[in-house]
């Protein structure tokens, strides 16, 4: 019967051997036969008892080592449900491992025990992601989906198995890999500022009020009461850190804290003092500087998505259209009760957010000696004022040779070490200070919820459920932002497109829009954040004013490359407009916006300045003309169309 | 005696630690941040006496390449288990969860109901499930509790 030239004859003798082969306890050999036919015809499975083959290879799973076990185990997950998955990645794992398989190329090789068509159905259908999450052998998912792109590529360039749909795998797993780099490359340059730039127009503008601190250097300071007091706790200082050399990396933050009072400085000092003002004003609030991407790239609405977007997921502040919380309905006996609880959890949750933008992230400039001059308290954490010991310290690296370029680096240096200093500063409030704080709230509600519990019989278990899962999610939001506040040193090569710029800035605000891009153009690394910028800022703006919740707002992006030309156009619905011509009329005003000198003090704000902020990211930082047009199309839709000139 | 902790928060983590340490037992604490890691090292370690397990973890270890760490997986403390008994890895394992249900729609589940299921499925090393509240002191009594009945009476 099993050399039967008729199909179902053979595969009943088969079919007839491999229930005999369990029945004498020859699991191997059972496993082997039914492969070999399920490979051949797949429609063959029903006439198999793969239930039970599975069961008897889930009680000896620890002393098998054949590829048919994990093929056996990926047919039933793929057949049937998810119950061996378990022991399809095991199996997989003790293949590889006791075959000493460390190349899935060198399974091909493999023909003592193994048939070439079961290698072939291994690596297109088992050898996947599913499978290898069930190993202990990879350290994370990107590995995994490395590895399988390297199976789908060395698949179809060998010409096995169904092309068409490996080709579509290829494609899909590159993509998501694609944008996971674009995201942790977006998330990795956060923390910008153009040294180039800051460089060269500092050079063209100070430049003067170098020559006159040089020209000063002429004069004899030295009976001048601040150089002697400078002097005197400058050596102290030297003194004290060559005692204890650990105090070396601390040495600018010692220099800052030792402010002398009252000192009226001589003109070499107070020359110098201004020219450290200006550089460090350059790099803090220019055009290019520190200030104008911590707020385009952090505090315009990027830290507080993210924060909220943990507690969204299991709706915890989530409100419903008639404005009161997901949880307050669904607790519906209760729910004034509950809303309450929700709308001070939620104050508090938004004050919190508040403070750590308006506050913790301001950049501080107020220099020790006016301080106590100044009524508004600064208590921003990155902090780069200046005191007349720092200034003094840093004028005595350079004597009377010394080149602009030399002062510049050394000034530049500083910045760079202090604004280091700042990050590893907010990287430990956010876990010290701001964690802590959201815990407390956290904790409230928690209380909150048991006394309602206590006193009216509210169901708590489901909302603690939810809450218990915000707050374990926040913390984790806040130690993946933390990791924002870092300077990025190393810029990767690699190339992007439009798609992933679009992705990533779904995902950062957990939207679906609707994206369509036509043409191709290259995007590097280096220039990728920029282009995200822009795509948020028009999404947010998009959702902020079309009047619509954010779940009720549909985003539409479409984006054409010809000719030389990125047009970027993005539509919104929003409510009911009327007045449209005249609306459309003061849009026009925002056509070309943007210009250097009004534009500096918009980009270090937040709220209203985002299509500043977009005009000048087109104009300055990718050093590109455009024309931008914002109206509403009808009473109901609103664009915004940006053609920017390559 | 070896405890591992495979657990994700480190809040969780850091608090069991604190008051492993109060009962002044002279335990020696490993500490793993996901399922694959937690596995690897009851794999290669053969002196875990006790293995405390979260219920609902990522699969990898969460960095700033994976920041979900391979997806968080609500039932990732059953995962763990179904892995130790398949790979015969029969350490007394206890579970310390914050949650009450586990996940979605359909798919919902209670504590409780875990709790038997891992009984019936897990008999030779699960010792049980405790539910842990940092505001609450019961977790540590019933943690206590366990110990000492499966290990010093």
């Amino acid at each position: 019967m099993y050399n039967s030239n008729d199909q179902i004859t053979k595969l009943e003798s088969i079919e007839g051997l491999v229930k005999c082969l369990i029945k004498n306890g020859e699991i191997d050999k059972a496993s082997k036969m039914f492969c070999k036919s399920y490979i051949k015809n797949r429609i063959s499975i029903h006439k198999f008892p793969v239930k039970l083959i599975c069961k008897e290879l889930h009680r000896k799973i620890r002393y098998k080592s054949t590829i048919y076990v994990p093929i056996i185990f990926s047919i039933y997950t793929s057949e049937y449900n998810d119950k061996y998955l378990s022991d399809q990645g095991y199996s997989m794992e003790l293949y590889l491992e006791k075959n000493n398989i460390n190349d899935f190329k060198c399974l091909l090789n493999i023909k003592r025990f193994t048939d070439q068509k079961s290698v072939e159905y291994f690596l297109e259908h088992v050898f996947t992601p599913n499978s290898m999450k069930g190993t202990i052998i990879y350290n994370n998912s990107n590995e995994i989906e490395s590895l399988r792109i390297s199976i789908c590529q060395f698949l179809i360039e060998n010409k096995i198995g169904n092309n068409k749909k490996l080709l579509q795998e290829l494609k899909n797993r590159s993509r998501n890999l694609v944008i996971n780099n674009a995201n942790t490359q977006i998330s990795n340059t956060k923390i910008y500022y153009d040294l180039e730039y800051i460089r060269n127009k500092t050079k063209r503008e100070h430049k003067f009020l170098f020559k006159k601190y040089i020209k000063s250097l002429k004069n004899d300071y030295s009976n001048d009461n601040d150089e002697i007091q400078l002097n005197i706790y400058l050596d102290d200082l030297n003194k004290r850190i060559d005692k204890n050399p650990e105090f070396e990396n601390n040495r600018y933050e010692s220099l800052l804290d030792l402010h002398l009072e009252n000192l009226f400085l001589n003109k070499k000092n107070d020359i110098f003092m201004s020219l450290l003002r200006e550089v460090r004003n350059e790099f803090t609030d220019g055009l290019k500087g520190l200030g104008g991407y911590l707020s385009t790239r952090i505090k315009h609405g990027m830290l507080e998505t993210h924060f909220r977007k943990a507690l969204l997921e299991d709706k915890l502040i989530y409100k419903l259209k008639d404005g009161s919380y997901y949880w307050g309905n669904e607790l519906y006996e209760h729910k004034s009760k509950v809303d309450n609880l929700l709308d001070t959890f939620s104050d508090k949750f938004m004050s919190i957010i508040s403070n750590v933008i308006g506050q913790w992230l301001q950049l501080n400039k107020i220099d020790p000696g006016i301080s106590k001059l100044v009524r508004s308290k600064n208590n921003g954490l990155f902090n780069c004022s200046i005191s007349n010991l720092l200034s003094f310290y840093l004028q005595k690296q350079l004597d009377k040779k010394s080149s602009y370029d030399d002062f510049l680096e050394l000034s530049l240096d500083w910045l760079e070490k202090t604004t280091d200093k700042n990050l590893k500063e907010i990287q430990v409030n956010f876990e010290k200070r701001l964690i802590p704080e959201f815990q407390d709230i956290f904790n409230e509600l928690n209380v909150g919820l048991v006394n309602l519990n206590n006193n009216y019989g509210l169901r708590v278990s489901e909302i603690s459920t939810a809450v218990t899962s915000s707050q374990q999610k926040l913390i984790k939001s806040i130690r993946i932002c933390s990791e924002w506040f870092m300077r990025n040193i190393h810029m990767k090569k690699e190339k992007y497109d439009f798609d992933a710029v679009l992705e990533s800035v779904d995902f950062s605000l957990s939207l679906c829009s609707e994206k369509t891009v036509n043409g191709i153009y290259p995007i590097n690394a280096a220039k990728l954040t920029y282009y995200q910028d822009i795509i948020y800022m028009l999404y947010t703006n998009a959702i902020k004013h079309s009047g619509c919740n954010k779940d009720e707002t549909n985003l539409k992006c479409k984006i054409y490359i010809k000719n030389k030309l990125i047009i970027i156009k993005v539509t919104n619905n929003c409510i009911f407009q009327s007045k449209i011509k005249r609306k459309n009329r003061k849009l026009k005003l925002y056509k070309n916006i943007y210009s250097k000198t009004k534009s500096i003090e918009k980009l270090k704000r937040e709220g209203g300045t985002g299509i500043y902020k977009i005009q000048k990211i087109i104009k300055e930082d990718l050093g590109l003309n455009y024309i931008c047009k914002l109206k509403y199309k009808n009473d109901s839709f609103f664009q915004v169309k940006l053609k920017i000139i390559l | 005696m070896n405890i591992l902790i495979v657990d994700d928060d480190r809040d969780k983590r850091i608090y069991i630690i604190k008051f492993l340490k109060e009962l002044q037992m002279g335990f020696n604490i490993i500490q793993k941040k996901s399922i694959i890691n937690g596995l690897r090292e009851l794999k290669y370690n053969n002196n875990i006496d006790l293995v405390i397990l979260d219920m609902s973890m990522p699969k990898y270890d969460i960095t700033p390449q994976d920041h979900d760490g391979g997806g968080f997986e609500s039932f990732g403390g059953k995962e763990f288990l179904t892995q130790m008994s398949i790979r015969g890895l029969s350490f007394p394992t206890v579970v310390v969860t914050q949650f009450e249900i586990f996940g979605k729609d359909n798919n919902k589940r209670t504590l409780n109901s875990l709790d038997n299921e891992f009984k019936k499925s897990f008999p030779k090393f699960y010792l049980g499930s405790i539910p842990y509240n940092t505001t609450l002191e019961d977790w540590k009594i019933n943690l206590k509790k366990i110990i000492i009945r499966n290990f010093y009476e």
